[in-house]
């Protein structure tokens, strides 16, 4: 059930009815149910994933609690190898063959290595890299392990983040579960109109724009430079809207609930930097990186080469966290390299005096460091969205080579522009604030239509087809 | 409060609820529902649209039509095939007693809708003409537009599945959200520069190409991709054509009429093409027909594959299956000559 479809608004409804009479312990029981349902419409078989993570996470924290330190490290990697056993056999077992096949075969031998004919389970990447936070937690003596299963099972499997995030904390989380819920009418306005921002960020963005880029990085050798420049653009657009579009609607639909998710975008286009991007763009993920990745590798302690060598494999492992293919780890790669260099650039920084704020070269200066940012997260774009390395080549060198780049008809350029203004509409308006529901401090003439604005835009703007949310299959 | 260990209505609390804004935006798409998505004028705004079209024909054919004896409810295909000034000479008919109503795009759910909505206007008609391709009969139905126009809420239910159906029946409900199409068309501003009137070529047909196309040898690949958009993929369904069909013969037989099914032929390398891609095809379409007839000895047949089992060449052919205005006009006297030889005037005549 795609959250942009008829049969999951309804669904929500049933839920929401049933959920506002229940107290406490059955709004659990019926979250649990309504989240096995919600996963259970994808496909039923991979609920055995979930009960096994479930289970295994649930026991050995609860068996940590009063261990020695040995045995709560052995508690630790059996839970840790359990998750990223299941994923690395069901979404990396194949890429890791052919990898392998691919530099045998580079080495002159002969590799006819078995490869699994395998669905990769939707969400899988998300629910395991939340029931590890738990665990790592529990071992780190952060939180202590919760012995009501059902809360457990609730923090693992809650439906509105279960398939693409954010990737909750269970500091964050568990407690909210644990205790009653208030809904006002203030969570319930704020809760829906996030749900409305996300359609709108899904519905009129991110899927409108699809096809056109589907049809220049599918033929990247027979279209203009400027095509192509357009698609990356576009292709910025979209992913910003699909993710971020889910992130709200999962928001949205949780606040209604009187369950607050963290929020995971925070205006990543407006970032100056890389290092802003990554505080800005998918933030449940780079903090969960920061946290159980960079950290214990060492962090930003240590000599300058080490925190360059730490970034690198961060950013490296968390482009490979998206996707079973090198051009991930490329783009990962771009990125940290891009926080390496920023790193640097800082250290270089320090010894030269800003410009005076509001002062002509101050705002230079800004533009300038957004451009960068800007071309640099445009140029790692390139290698997500492409199939391979040769078809991300063909869109850079198509870009480079400067051939066609006249079309200045309207038609062209209304969608990318059109989009972009509604993002700008969206955006702007929060980033003001410093809330994702400013457009409830409008005046209520304003907001009024401005509700009706999007409600139509949703309606007329669309595409007649609906497009899986990209993140689905990571 | 009522409370129990399961049961508690403390969560929601809707204190100081005061949705100005909310009902503000709730006036404003009431507004766009009953002032647009709801008329009729919305939806006729373009008479080159899907659902405009149904209204043109009401307006400049059906209404200004003063006897109509025979009625022609089809495609594209049999909108271009049959001429009616030269089907009213060959049956020595007077001049407008037959109306081509035949649609862009005419599945035999729009037929039954023009049917359905002008059943009146067809009293003084002794024969319906129903067009009806085998492709109807194969794949799930679409949403067009104008089943979004005219589709009632049990045909929504009955003949749509999945995604479609749940669009459909809030569609039903929220007209607006039914009403998308014609509602970008009315922002774009399009009805401003609208056609004034049906255009017309001195043979009666509707005419929305150039009347003198580029005729010649079919570029095969684009007839083959006619072709596999027609036939590859879909080898079951066509429920909703079939009830649709159904439904307008009960009407029109109910109302005295007789039927006339007509499938025009094709260009030829397109039925060989069909033969590649879905060889049983034929069979069923005819064995479906047959059963309508045996049911229903009003019921009559004049089923054509190729172009040259009709005497006609590659250049009475604009595309895989319209026909050019020579095309029409003596393909037009072989349905008249053929009318006559089954006796369907005669038959028109009794009943009057």
């Amino acid at each position: 059930m795609l959250f942009n479809t008829w049969q999951f608004g309804l669904f929500f409804v049933v839920v929401f009815a049933i959920y506002h009479t229940l107290s406490v312990r059955p709004q659990n029981v019926l979250l649990l149910l309504a989240s096995y349902f919600f996963y259970g419409c994808w496909d039923y078989r991979f609920l055995g994933l979930i009960f096994v993570s479930t289970a295994v996470d649930f026991t050995t924290s609860l068996y940590m609690e009063g261990a020695g330190p040995r045995r709560r490290r052995i508690l630790l990697w059996t839970s840790v190898f359990t998750n990223l056993g299941i994923l690395g056999v069901f979404k990396y077992f194949n890429f890791f063959v052919d990898s392998a096949s691919g530099l045998l075969e580079g080495l002159g031998f002969q590799a006819h290595l078995p490869i699994l004919r395998i669905v990769l389970p939707v969400g899988i990447s998300f629910y395991t890299f939340q029931t590890m936070a738990y665990t790592i937690d529990v071992y780190r003596r952060k939180l202590k392990p919760t012995r009501d299963l059902l809360l457990f099972a609730v923090y693992v499997s809650y439906f509105p983040q279960l398939v693409a995030g954010p990737i909750e904390r269970p500091q964050h989380l568990l407690p909210q579960f644990s205790a009653p819920r208030r809904v006002g009418t203030a969570q319930l306005a704020s809760g829906a109109l996030l749900v409305l921002i996300g359609l709108v960020r899904k519905v009129v963005i991110a899927d409108v724009v699809a096809p056109e880029v589907d049809a220049a990085f599918g033929d990247p050798l027979n279209v203009t430079s400027l095509h192509l420049l357009r698609a990356v653009l576009l292709f910025s657009l979209q992913i910003y809207g699909d993710f971020a579009g889910y992130s709200d609607i999962a928001r949205g639909i949780s606040r209604m609930l009187g369950i607050e998710l963290m929020r995971n975008f925070r205006h990543p286009y407006f970032a100056r930097s890389i290092t802003e991007f990554w505080r800005r763009w998918h933030i449940s993920h780079s903090t969960w990186l920061r946290d159980y990745l960079y950290i214990p590798l060492g962090g930003n302690r240590g000599p300058r080469w080490f925190v360059y060598r730490n970034l690198m494999l961060t950013m490296l492992l968390g482009g490979l966290w998206h996707g079973a293919a090198w051009t991930f780890v490329a783009w990962g790669g771009l990125h940290g390299l891009g926080l390496v260099l920023h790193k640097i650039w800082q250290g270089r920084r320090s010894r030269v005096a800003p410009g005076p704020p509001g002062s002509l070269v101050t705002g230079l200066q800004i533009a300038c460091s957004w451009a960068a940012t800007m071309a640099l997260v445009g140029i790692a774009w390139i290698f997500f969205r492409a199939p391979g390395f040769h078809a991300a080549w063909q869109v850079i060198t198509g870009i480079v080579s400067l051939r066609g780049f006249t079309d200045t008809s309207l038609a062209f350029w209304s969608l990318p522009f059109s989009r972009m203004a509604l993002v700008l509409f969206l955006d702007v308006p929060q980033f003001l604030a410093g809330d994702d529901a400013a457009i409830l401090g409008w005046p209520w003439p304003v907001r009024g239509l401005s509700y009706a604005g999007l409600v139509m835009a949703l309606v007329l703007l669309r595409r007649e087809i609906s497009v899986p949310f990209i993140y689905f299959q990571f | 409060m009522f409370r129990s260990s399961i049961f508690s209505f403390e969560t929601l609390t809707l204190k100081g609820f005061r949705p100005r804004g909310l009902v503000l935006c709730i006036l404003a798409l009431g507004v766009i529902e009953f002032g647009l998505a709801r008329t009729e004028w919305l939806w006729a705004l373009e008479p080159r649209s899907e659902s405009g079209i149904v209204d043109a024909m009401e307006r400049h054919v059906i209404r200004t039509a003063e006897r109509p004896r025979i009625i022609i409810l089809g495609n594209s295909r049999l909108r271009d095939a049959l001429a009616p000034r030269v089907l009213e000479e060959a049956l020595g008919l007077s001049r407008g007693s037959v109306l081509n109503l035949s649609l862009t795009a005419g599945e035999p759910f729009d037929s039954m809708v023009l049917y359905r909505r002008n059943r009146d206007r067809f009293s003084s008609c002794r024969l319906l003409i129903l067009g009806l391709d085998d492709w109807n009969l194969l794949g799930e139905p679409a949403a067009t537009e104008r089943v979004r126009r005219f589709a009632t809420f049990k045909e929504r239910w009955r003949w749509f599945h999945g995604d479609d159906r749940w669009s459909l029946l809030v569609g039903w409900i929220w007209r607006t959200y039914d009403a998308r199409i014609p509602l970008r068309r009315f922002m774009k501003f399009a009805w401003l520069f609208r056609i004034a009137a049906l255009p017309f070529g001195p043979d009666g047909r509707v005419i929305w190409r150039d009347e003198e196309p580029a005729v010649g040898p079919l570029v095969a690949p684009g007839l083959l991709a006619r072709a596999r958009s027609l036939y590859e993929g879909r080898h079951e369904g066509g429920e909703m054509a079939r009830d649709a069909f159904h439904e307008t013969i009960s009407m029109a037989r109910t109302d005295g009429l007789g039927i006339l099914i007509i499938r025009p032929p094709l260009r030829d390398a397109l039925v060989r093409e069909r033969e590649r891609l879905a060889p049983d095809l034929r069979v069923k379409f005819k064995a479906y027909l047959k059963k309508l007839v045996d049911s229903d000895h009003g019921i009559s047949l004049l089923i054509y594959d190729g172009g040259e089992a009709a005497g006609l060449g590659p250049k009475d052919f604009l595309d895989y299956g319209h026909m050019t205005a020579s095309g029409a006009s003596r393909f037009s006297r072989q349905v008249a000559l053929r009318m006559r030889q089954l006796q369907v005037l005669e038959r028109m005549a009794e009943a009057r």
